[in-house]
């Protein structure tokens, strides 16, 4: 029998008013792959940072090769053998890759603090030899390597601490299609060298071809452990989504025969190709896709973030969107996904948040209307319920729930006849998450037509008239109202050929 | 003290703490030298700043936008021997003026398009405008200062008006008219925004590009501007004229409590900032302090005011 090289036991995580994960325990053994499942929020990352040494559990025990660790931060787990690997590689595309796998290492330190550079590159080129990278000069600049070869730095600079287990977070994320194939290559070259793999992945088609053991999270706990011969495509599903959609959602009453307020002719630009939908007055539309199918692109798209071919029809005549400001004028309102980076201006009031989009019609001569402009802040506070003891306090003292509220009403003031919402929920809190739903329901009953992209799944399910599945930049079904569940839905989303979905 | 300090905290006050300092240095050199506090050195100190001032309005509102003008010096005196040179044609004075306004707008225009529309580094672009400017300058007139100009357009800049100078007045009056439009108009917010998060600003579907090439024409236009008041303050149009004023400039903007990387800053304390280096100078010229340790003594200045936090009202 062998022993585990991993084992976590108990694992339980604590933030400010979430318990993030309670009461996990996992294992994994010399040289297997063992994919790591749940949806969003399920306490797959928070696992994770917590074996790589970026969190500390609130309680629990690490033990490594049989002995008990504390991880004090990613520099000592790698040290002490577990590296992480991100989707979003760590290089340092100026130096080379030698530089980059051995930066900050004393063994490549010499008399008199030189680097010894000949045994750094001979070391470099073995350790990326030994996974299958030989067509690599590790004398080579990073920047001047593909998406798969920097993967083999990040992979052989794990290696180089004499990893015992690797994390790999959505490896093929970043991947094209022909280079998965040799990503699995390096993978099966690490189990044959005992390393153990924790495969983090959405995809069921690679989980099948790669992995040797699975377990899925649910909602911060562990739901199973099971071998990959044990499971099939829908039992994972089943496992990884549980109970049915719950009261979050308000009832939403069908209209039918509404006209079309927003048509997409033909849409492509990179990820996306020949994207085509029919957006009706009053509706709420689901877009649904793994990271990387498209919906973020064709909200950019929509929006005259970037541009593209195709044609944007509104309200029966074609229309040029080739920037932001045009989009406004064609009445569309984007709530991007990040609204740290997109959504509010932190420093500045709630009030000027609010109106930064109508401010041109909030002045008469470029001079602000200051009554007119706390008349309306004062309204979408209201109407939105954003708590704060004024309109002038700074959005930043605010709730992620009330700061995603700010840059809803900012548009909403805008007074729009399309209304994109990209991840509109993502890190609110449940309680305002209800909130936001009500809003975005009531906003449509008033004749609002909605365009809703999110990777929430039951947020798509449960608010959406329709949904519309993208894959790889097309799409490739489209749900009626009622017909979806979150298995159909990750099905077509993730592995579109196969017919599971009229099981 | 400590009482009295905790009932007044510097934070928020940043104001008030800029005008202690200025308050500090003036009464410090009325002891020192007997000339310094009368009218005459006053009206002659506000004379004088009026070109720094001039060109401090619009890179107050640049550092804001979190971009930074370093072409200025050499904008001034594009602008200056343009309007010398038209002038030497024949040209009407008036007209040569305006020649040498529309000059410095089409700097002012060639930075804004490059940083703007292209998204160039504000600062490369400016220093490559420093540059190629000033050389520009000596091409036209091969370095001969222009001179002999009409009685009437000395007004501006040695005219006084009862006991204060036409350009301070001037200066003054574009001050409160910036002021009112950093304060109250929708410019501002934008330019404030941009500053703090340029993203949020252009998904809230408003033009960064044309933002940002409206502030760096305002900043062409008053270097220009300032180019003329000091052709006519000192009768002459030379290729040398605001050499390293931007050094002035930025330093009095930073002074007034404006953040390097943008987001903060008022054109009031820019104002006080300006007052500070101007009335330091003075003091010190007046104590015989040889300029190169006012240089001296002006960064040292500016690393206390700059790097303190608590002169910053953080």
């Amino acid at each position: 029998m062998r022993h585990p090289v991993l084992k976590m036991e108990g694992i339980s995580k604590e933030f400010p008013g979430v318990k993030a994960l309670s009461d996990v325990s996992f294992e994994l053994y010399p040289g297997e792959v063992h994919a790591l499942m749940g949806e969003n929020g399920a306490g797959k990352s928070t696992l994770m940072k917590i074996l790589s040494g970026v969190y500390s559990p609130t309680q629990g025990t690490i033990r490594l090769k049989g002995k008990e660790v504390t991880f004090g931060n990613p520099l000592d787990a790698q040290r002490q053998g577990v590296s992480i690997i991100h989707q979003e590689f760590n290089l340092f595309s100026n130096l080379t890759a030698a530089e980059n796998i051995f930066i900050d290492r004393p063994e490549m330190v010499g008399r008199f603090r030189r680097i010894q550079w000949s045994k750094m590159y001979d070391e470099a080129q073995r350790l990326v030899d030994s996974i299958g990278g030989g067509e690599i000069d590790v004398r080579q600049e990073v920047r001047h390597l593909g998406v798969h070869s920097q993967q083999v730095i990040e992979i052989a600079k794990a290696l180089s601490f004499q990893a015992d287990v690797l994390i790999m977070d959505e490896p093929s994320a970043a991947l094209p299609e022909n280079e998965v194939k040799k990503m699995f290559d390096v993978v099966n070259r690490l189990r044959a060298q005992g390393v153990a793999i924790v495969y983090v992945s959405h995809r069921m088609k690679e989980i099948f071809e790669i992995a040797d053991k699975v377990t899925v999270l649910r909602d911060g706990a562990k739901i199973d452990t099971r071998g990959i011969e044990e499971v099939t495509e829908q039992s994972l599903i089943q496992m990884m989504v549980g109970k049915e959609v719950g009261q979050l959602y308000p009832v939403r009453e069908q209209k039918h025969d509404q006209e079309v307020v927003l048509k997409a002719e033909q849409l492509s630009l990179d990820s996306a190709h020949n994207v085509s939908f029919e957006l009706r007055k009053g509706e709420i539309l689901g877009l649904f896709g793994v990271p990387g199918s498209g919906t973020h692109t064709i909200a950019e798209r929509l929006f005259g973030l970037r541009r593209g071919t195709g044609e944007i029809i509104i309200h029966g005549t074609a229309v040029k969107i080739n920037s932001p400001s045009q989009a406004k004028a064609k009445k569309i309102a984007y709530v991007p996904p990040d609204r740290h980076r997109q959504g509010i201006i932190k420093p500045m009031s709630i009030r000027q948040n609010l109106s930064i989009p109508m401010l041109p019609q909030l002045s008469k001569y470029t001079v602000l209307d200051e009554a007119r402009i706390k008349e309306m802040s004062k309204e979408y506070m209201e109407k939105l319920r954003i708590k704060a003891p004024s309109d002038g306090q700074s959005v930043d003292f605010l709730s992620g729930g009330n700061q995603q509220k700010v840059v809803i009403g900012k548009w909403l003031a805008a007074n729009p006849d399309i209304l994109i919402l990209e991840e509109p929920t993502r890190g609110v809190d449940v309680g305002a998450k209800a909130e936001i739903y009500n809003i975005i329901h009531q906003l449509a009953q008033e004749g609002l037509s909605i365009l809703l992209i999110s990777s929430e799944m039951p947020e798509v399910i449960g608010l959406s008239d329709r949904i519309l599945v993208l894959y790889k930049g097309t799409i490739v079904h489209e749900f009626a109202h009622g017909e979806a569940d979150q298995e159909q839905l990750l099905q077509r989303a993730s592995h579109p050929l196969s017919e599971g979905g009229c099981l | 003290m400590s009482a009295w300090a905790s009932r007044f905290p510097l934070k928020g006050n940043k104001l008030i703490v800029q005008m202690l300092l200025l308050l500090v240095i003036i009464v410090l050199f009325s002891f020192l030298s007997p000339y310094f506090l009368t009218v005459t050195n006053f009206m002659n100190v506000l004379n004088q700043m009026v070109e720094v001032g001039l060109i401090a309005i619009p890179m107050t509102m640049i550092i804001i936008s979190g971009a930074m003008d370093l072409s200025v010096g050499s904008i001034l005196a594009f602008s200056a021997v343009c309007m010398g040179v038209a002038y030497e044609r024949g040209i009407d004075i008036w007209i040569s003026m305006i020649i040498g306004l529309l000059a410095g707008l089409l700097c002012g225009a060639v930075n804004g398009y490059l940083i703007a529309r292209h998204r160039m580094q504000a600062i490369v672009v400016t220093i490559g405008m420093l540059v190629m400017l000033r050389g520009l300058v000596y091409v036209i007139n091969q370095g001969r200062p222009i001179s002999g100009f009409p009685d009437a357009f000395y007004f501006m800049g040695q005219q006084y008006i009862g006991f204060i100078p036409v350009n301070a007045i001037f200066l003054v009056v574009m001050f409160l008219l910036a002021s009112f439009v950093m304060k109250k108009t929708r410019f501002s917010t934008y330019v404030y925004g941009i500053g703090n998060n340029e993203e949020v600003v252009r998904y809230s579907g408003i033009s960064v590009v044309r933002i940002r090439f409206i502030l760096f024409m305002l900043s062409g236009l008053f270097s220009a501007l300032a180019g003329i008041f000091l052709v006519s303050r000192l009768a002459s149009a030379e290729a040398t004229s605001g050499t390293n004023i931007e050094l002035d400039v930025i330093t009095a903007t930073l002074i007034g409590g404006t953040h390097i990387f943008g987001g903060r800053g008022s054109l009031s304390g820019t104002f006080v900032g300006l007052l500070i280096i101007v009335f330091l100078r003075n003091g010190l010229n007046l104590l015989g302090v040889s300029v190169l340790y006012q240089a001296v003594i002006l960064g040292a200045l500016l690393l206390l005011a700059v790097g303190n936090k608590k002169f910053n009202g953080e």
